[in-house]
């Protein structure tokens, strides 16, 4: 009988302080939410719209995406009345920017609209259909949908303003190799933190820098992400008991340096992004894997940096008009070669640079990164057929496939090194317009992408 | 002050790669380069061990004055370099000395 008083006793107590407790949560989700709500009116001076939440809330690479004229984000708002709850998008086949310009820059589009019009509640990206993904297109994807999601974040903190989208995720993802790709350093993983581990791939996660943080620590930080991502290379061969020649990890360091280098130095907004990823081949033959790696910044185009008011280089930007102006007096535009094009392709030669000269000589970056990777790749009857890199500014795509390489030329005691593809080896004669092309779709900034086969002739 | 530069005292932690204008820039100031070679006729540079790349970049900025003041001859009967590793430092250092000498640009034709 004491037993029973004593138990009715300590429920009572128990359901009310768990009463309690529950009160107590719930006043403080209140308090949260009406802190929330304050600073969110204060952040948007009292405005609450949602255009001033994207004026105020957007990230800003992506504000800088959307607003780009050039890139069309606009084109893709439609105006059809949405119905159902879920909105599906099928990744293209071939998601790159390169081989599949068109569709993969119409996907990127049309997703991105989608998720800011804020009209479904679920939004599936349907990978069904897709049977290849190259990195820079996934790395453009990646950053869109990071910045997405901290933007409805910052919106979901208060009812007011909350998104009506509950759930953002891939679907259909059956393909072994997009899976692991996606899962190891793409969206899935870098959103949801849903690594998961492939017995053939480290993971490597994308690397984000804003160079405005700390000046001096921003000069060392390249020299740690490039160590980092050369190491991650050298770690995964480990694996597989392999070990890289000095002269490969060199060459290594210097497309990877100096493709941050320049991602960094020619951006005119804050950020660069880099990430990679290293598939091991384990079938006992002379190749051990590739290394695929993109690196982009958003802001002016390589043609964009020369044709700006704020490029000093008067007399650098004269004689890429005097070369140029050639074909315009010979009438040789076409629509894969304009100005854009070929001043793109000029500023990766020797000594070029946007950079006025005053303390010594810049511009030789790009062309030192374009040797180490076809010294990676091998030229001529030692060129492996994997090996490819392409560099996309504005509306140009350039592709290294080793059909052409560079050439060295000599005036009067100076030597240079030029990559002109053509055959003569003339940079004032016309480029192939298989690797040096004018396209329709404009990206933002620059993306530089590589894969690199690492094979017998790399190893100790 | 000694004739000697160790690069090691200018890494920076974690790196095991020296890139950039703009570390040059550092290094030749923070290590006084320009001061040394006016006070000495022999200048030891000392390249540490466990490195990946020194890029050529780096070098450019970090021996552009004295280069330019010596010339290729002078520069390389002033600066000794020693290797305390195995990574091998001239490529890129030839290359850094030719272009900061070259006065043209490749589309100078």
């Amino acid at each position: 009988m004491k037993n029973r008083e004593q138990i009715k006793y300590r429920i009572g107590l128990k359901r009310f302080l768990n009463d309690l407790k529950r009160k107590n949560k719930k006043k403080e989700e209140r308090k949260q939410e009406q802190d929330n709500y304050l600073r969110a009116k204060e952040e948007l001076n009292g405005d609450l719209s949602y255009q001033n939440q994207i004026e105020k809330w957007l990230p800003s690479n992506l504000s800088y995406i959307l607003s780009n004229e050039k890139a069309k984000f606009d084109k893709s708002i439609s105006r059809k009345k949405v119905y159902e709850n879920t909105f599906k998008i099928k990744v293209p086949e071939i998601f790159s920017l390169i081989e599949n310009g068109n569709n993969s820059y119409k996907f990127i589009r049309k997703l991105t609209i989608n998720i800011l019009l804020d009209q479904h509640k679920t939004i599936e990206i349907d990978y069904s259909e897709c049977k290849r993904i190259e990195l820079s297109a996934q790395i453009y994807l990646d950053m869109i949908l990071q910045d997405l999601l901290k933007f409805i974040s910052r919106r979901n903190n208060n009812k007011n303003t909350q998104s009506k989208i509950r759930s953002l995720s891939g679907i259909n993802i059956h393909n072994h190799d997009i899976r692991k790709l996606l899962f190891s350093i793409g969206s899935p993983a870098i959103i949801s933190k849903g690594y998961i581990k492939f017995p053939d791939i480290i993971t490597y996660k994308l690397c984000v820098h804003n160079k405005e943080f700390n000046k001096i620590e921003n000069a060392k930080r390249k020299e740690v992400d490039s160590t980092e991502m050369v190491d991650y290379v050298i770690d995964s061969l480990a694996s597989l008991n392999k070990e890289l020649t000095g002269d490969s990890i060199e060459d290594l360091s210097i497309v990877i340096g100096e493709i941050l280098i320049n991602a960094e130095e020619h951006s005119t907004t804050k950020y660069r992004y880099s990430t990679g990823f290293f598939q091991k081949h384990e079938n006992g033959g002379e190749d051990f894997g590739v290394f695929h790696l993109a690196i982009m910044n958003f802001g002016e185009t390589i043609y964009e940096k020369f044709k700006s008011p704020t490029c000093t280089n008067e007399d650098m930007k004269k004689r890429m008009a005097d070369i140029s102006s050639r074909y315009t007096k010979k009438s040789l535009w076409s629509k894969s070669l304009d100005e854009e094009t070929l001043w793109t392709l000029y500023a990766l030669q020797q000594g070029i640079t946007s950079v006025s000269i005053e303390s010594s000589k810049r511009g030789n970056g790009s062309i030192q990164f374009i040797e180490s990777f076809f010294n990676l790749k091998g030229t001529n009857e030692n060129a492996d057929e994997v090996s490819r890199m392409a560099i996309i500014s504005g509306n140009t795509n350039i592709i290294f496939d080793g059909s052409y390489n560079i050439q060295t030329k000599t005036m009067g005691t100076d030597t240079f090194k030029v990559m002109t593809f053509n055959k003569t080896n003339n940079i004032e004669e016309k480029p192939d317009s298989r690797y040096v092309k004018s396209v329709n779709d404009y990206f933002p900034g620059t993306v530089i992408s590589a894969r690199i086969l690492i094979s017998k002739d790399d190893i100790i | 002050m000694r004739n000697q530069i160790r690069l090691e005292d200018y890494r920076t932690p974690k790196a095991k790669i020296f890139t950039g204008r703009d570390r040059g820039i550092q290094v030749r100031e923070d290590s006084k380069i320009d001061k040394l070679e006016e006070e000495f006729s022999i200048i030891e540079f000392i390249i540490p061990t466990n490195l990946y790349s020194i890029n050529p970049s780096f070098f450019e900025e970090l021996f552009v004055n004295v280069v330019t003041k010596l010339g290729e001859r002078g520069f390389y009967d002033k600066f000794k370099f020693i290797n305390e590793g195995n990574y091998n430092y001239q490529k890129p250092l030839d290359e850094a000395v030719t272009r900061i000498l070259r006065k043209k640009t490749a589309l100078d034709i």
